[in-house]
Parts: C-alpha cells; sequence; structure tokens
C-alpha cells in the first residue's frame, strides 16, 4: 500500500469511529436488543472496511455504510428465519424493558411505536426522520426507487403518529 | 398518497426546490389546516429525534472503536482491484441499461451481456426465445417465480432486489445473476417471465468473500428503469408472499 493511500485509510477509519454513535442508534432501531444491535453494528463496519475503496471520497460516508447496515441486517433476519429463530415480540420487549431501565419513558414509547412497525417502514423513517437523509440518499442506501420510499414513509409517519397520539 | 399529502411531506423534509417551498408557504398562509399538518408533521420529527438523541450520548463499547481501528481493510491484494479498475472505466458503454425491443438483435445482446455460460447449462437452459421476445428459463426462473425477497438465501446466485406492478398491471422483479455481473428486470407474462432489461451489476468479488453482500450493488441505471415501469411502489413483504401464491398472476 503507498503512503497515500495508508493515510486515505487511516483517515477512513478515522470517520467510521466518529459515525459510531449514529450507527449504535440505528442499529438498534433495526434490532432493538442492544446486544444484537452493537453485533450489528460490528459486522457493517468489518463490511465497510473490507470494500473501502468503493466508497467515492466526497459523498457522504454515513448513508453509504447505513446501506451496508441494512444489507446485513436482512442477511441476519434470513438467517434466523431459517433457523427459525424470530423472537417473539413479548420476548424482545423483556429484554428491551430489562436492559432499559434507566430510559425515560418517552424513549421507550417511541422505541415500542417504531418496531411495531413493518420492516419497510421502519427502515424509512429511520433514515429520514431519524438520521436526516435526503430521499435520494436513503432510497439508495435502501435500493428501492425513491416513490417507493416516500410511500414507505407516508405510511410509517401515519402509524406513528396513531400510535403516539 | 395524495398529491396534497406527498407535497406535505416534502416540504417538511426539506425536498422543495425554493420555488416549491414558497408556492407551499403561500398555500399554507391561506390555509390553516394545512399550516396545523405542517406542525403536526413537524412536531412528530422533533418527538422521534428527540426520543432516540439519548442513544447518542452513550459510551460507544471500546470493541466497536478497535473494530473501526483495526479490522482487515480490502481488498487483501490492492494491485488486483487497482487493475481492475481502469477497466471497468474504459468500458462505460456496460453500465447502460439495455431496454428490449422484442428482436433477435436484442436477444442475441442480452445472451452476450448476461454471459453465455449461465445459458449452456445443459438440460437447464436459462433463456428462450417465443415469439420474438425473451423468457427466462433454468435457474433464472425458478429464482424469480420461487424466492422472496425477505426469505432469500444470502448466497443464492440468483438473487431478487424487489418486486413491483408495472403499468400493464404485470408482476415484475429485479434479479441479479452474482456469477455473469448482470441485473434485469423480468415481469410475469402468462406462465412465463419475460426479460424485460438488463444492465451489467458490479463484478462479483472473490468467490466466499463477505463482499459480496455489502451495498446494496443494484445499478443506479436499473432504478432508473424500475421507476419508469413501475406503478405505485415495490410489494412488502406481505404482498410478495401473496403475489407468490397466486403464481404471480396480476
Amino acid at each position: 500500500m503507498t503512503d497515500q493511500q495508508s493515510a486515505a485509510l487511516a483517515a477512513f477509519r478515522e470517520q467510521l469511529v466518529a459515525l459510531l454513535p449514529r450507527l449504535r442508534r440505528l442499529a438498534r432501531g433495526f434490532a432493538r436488543v442492544p446486544a444484537d444491535a452493537d453485533d450489528l453494528v460490528q459486522l457493517a463496519l468489518e463490511r465497510a472496511l473490507q470494500r473501502w475503496l468503493q466508497w467515492q471520497p466526497g459523498t457522504r460516508l454515513d448513508s453509504w455504510v447505513f446501506g451496508i447496515m441494512r444489507n446485513a441486517w436482512l442477511d441476519e433476519l434470513r438467517t434466523r428465519r431459517r433457523r427459525g429463530e424470530v423472537l417473539l415480540a413479548e420476548e424482545a420487549g423483556a429484554e428491551v424493558a430489562a436492559v432499559g431501565g434507566a430510559q425515560p419513558l418517552e424513549a421507550l414509547a417511541i422505541e415500542a411505536a417504531l418496531h411495531e412497525l413493518p420492516e419497510e417502514q421502519r427502515m424509512a423513517v429511520l433514515m429520514v426522520l431519524v438520521e436526516g437523509l435526503s430521499y435520494k440518499e436513503a432510497a439508495e442506501a435502501l435500493g428501492v426507487p425513491i416513490g417507493t420510499l416516500t410511500s414507505r414513509l407516508s405510511r410509517g409517519r401515519e402509524a406513528l403518529a396513531l400510535a403516539l397520539a | 398518497m395524495t398529491p396534497e399529502n406527498e407535497q406535505l411531506m416534502a416540504y417538511v423534509d426539506g425536498e422543495l426546490d425554493a420555488a416549491a417551498r414558497a408556492q407551499f408557504e403561500r398555500a399554507m398562509a391561506a390555509d390553516p389546516a394545512l399550516a396545523r399538518s405542517v406542525a403536526t408533521q413537524r412536531a412528530l420529527r422533533a418527538r422521534l429525534a428527540a426520543g432516540l438523541s439519548r442513544q447518542l450520548a452513550e459510551p460507544v463499547p471500546e470493541r466497536l472503536v478497535h473494530t473501526a481501528r483495526t479490522a482487515p481493510a480490502g481488498p487483501a491484494s490492492v494491485a488486483t482491484l487497482s487493475a481492475r479498475r481502469p477497466r471497468a472505466q474504459s468500458q462505460p458503454s456496460r453500465a447502460r441499461v439495455w431496454a428490449l425491443p422484442a428482436t433477435l438483435a436484442a436477444s442475441l445482446l442480452l445472451a452476450a451481456v448476461l454471459g453465455v455460460a449461465l445459458w449452456r447449462e445443459p438440460g437447464a437452459g436459462g433463456l428462450a426465445l417465443q415469439n420474438g421476445q425473451l423468457l427466462a428459463r433454468g435457474p433464472v426462473s425458478a429464482a424469480l417465480s420461487g424466492l422472496l425477497v425477505s426469505s432469500q438465501p444470502a448466497d443464492a446466485a440468483v438473487r431478487i432486489g424487489l418486486s413491483f406492478r408495472d403499468h400493464a398491471g404485470r408482476l415484475c422483479r429485479t434479479f441479479m445473476v452474482h456469477a455473469q455481473a448482470s441485473a434485469g428486470v423480468a415481469c410475469r407474462t402468462g406462465a412465463d417471465w419475460v426479460i424485460e432489461s438488463v444492465a451489467a451489476a458490479p463484478a462479483e468479488p472473490e468467490a466466499g468473500s463477505q463482499l459480496r453482500m455489502a451495498g446494496s450493488g443494484w445499478p443506479a441505471s436499473l432504478m432508473h428503469e424500475v421507476e419508469q415501469r413501475i406503478d405505485g411502489e415495490a410489494l412488502d413483504a406481505a404482498g410478495e408472499q401473496r403475489a407468490r401464491a397466486r403464481h404471480w398472476q396480476p
């Protein structure tokens, strides 16, 4: 590796470190159970580093890694379904309650409402409303056309507004 | 989603250009109900952000910082990748989507783009030409009919991206054949899958590499193609399941 590449890689790694709080938040939105979420972050970091040369400097790193994380999570869900390990909602809820004792009710209510949403809607809501990606960036990260993204976003919003009313 | 609703969301999400924003704000000034809807949507956004912001303040586990700073960065052989890049750049036309007129010339082109190997499998036959249309056969056809996006194996030879209804009411699906670095759109027509367009997908990384699954990898040109064809939005997991149960009939 040339000096220039080493320097670029070092900078890339530090950008990932700076992204960690947001990556963990997004992973919690996907996986809900905190330990699973951190495993998901770990996997996303490993995959991002493996293909770091494919990231275009000057474009957003966050949405690029979010897309990688989203795919890693879908892989995980598939694996679980194959093994028949789909977590029951109550089990997941119990675990969250156990570790989330210090969280204010408001945060718990929002998490619960988010996890009531179908996977597709939740991802759209997290990418745009929580992480602040543009429609275009979010659609790319999720691998869907923009019209599909906005439609999922709209339905997710309606459901959230009802659940949190 | 009504056009009004769509406009409202786009306004709240900062997606309108200056002119559309000004126009929307004039409408809002004249319509208290619209202004209330905007306030409601803004409040929901703020509430979500505030409710989840605590997670940003949590200390990050050391093992994650360690991973970011030390996990192996690919590719193992940098020379291989840089050797591959100029070649990809020198063939910009491969990034195009070939929308297929149902002609023999296009069919031959498609076979060339998709790579003939897949279609030569003895007995399987990945492609058939019938009445001037290209039909999926063999592994591609099986994947299109059988796989659900939500449950397909991560290492499937043919992967499905999304399913949608086109303007003619047909059910269509995007597919990717990793080994051939190709992706396309196929639409169910009667008992067949008609291949409507194909595009070059990013070349498959080394076998067994995790890279294969990282990133969505779907060519932007193909997404554009989908946007031209799609009526409404892509099917969700439940919609796909229902469509498969109906054998992808409209």
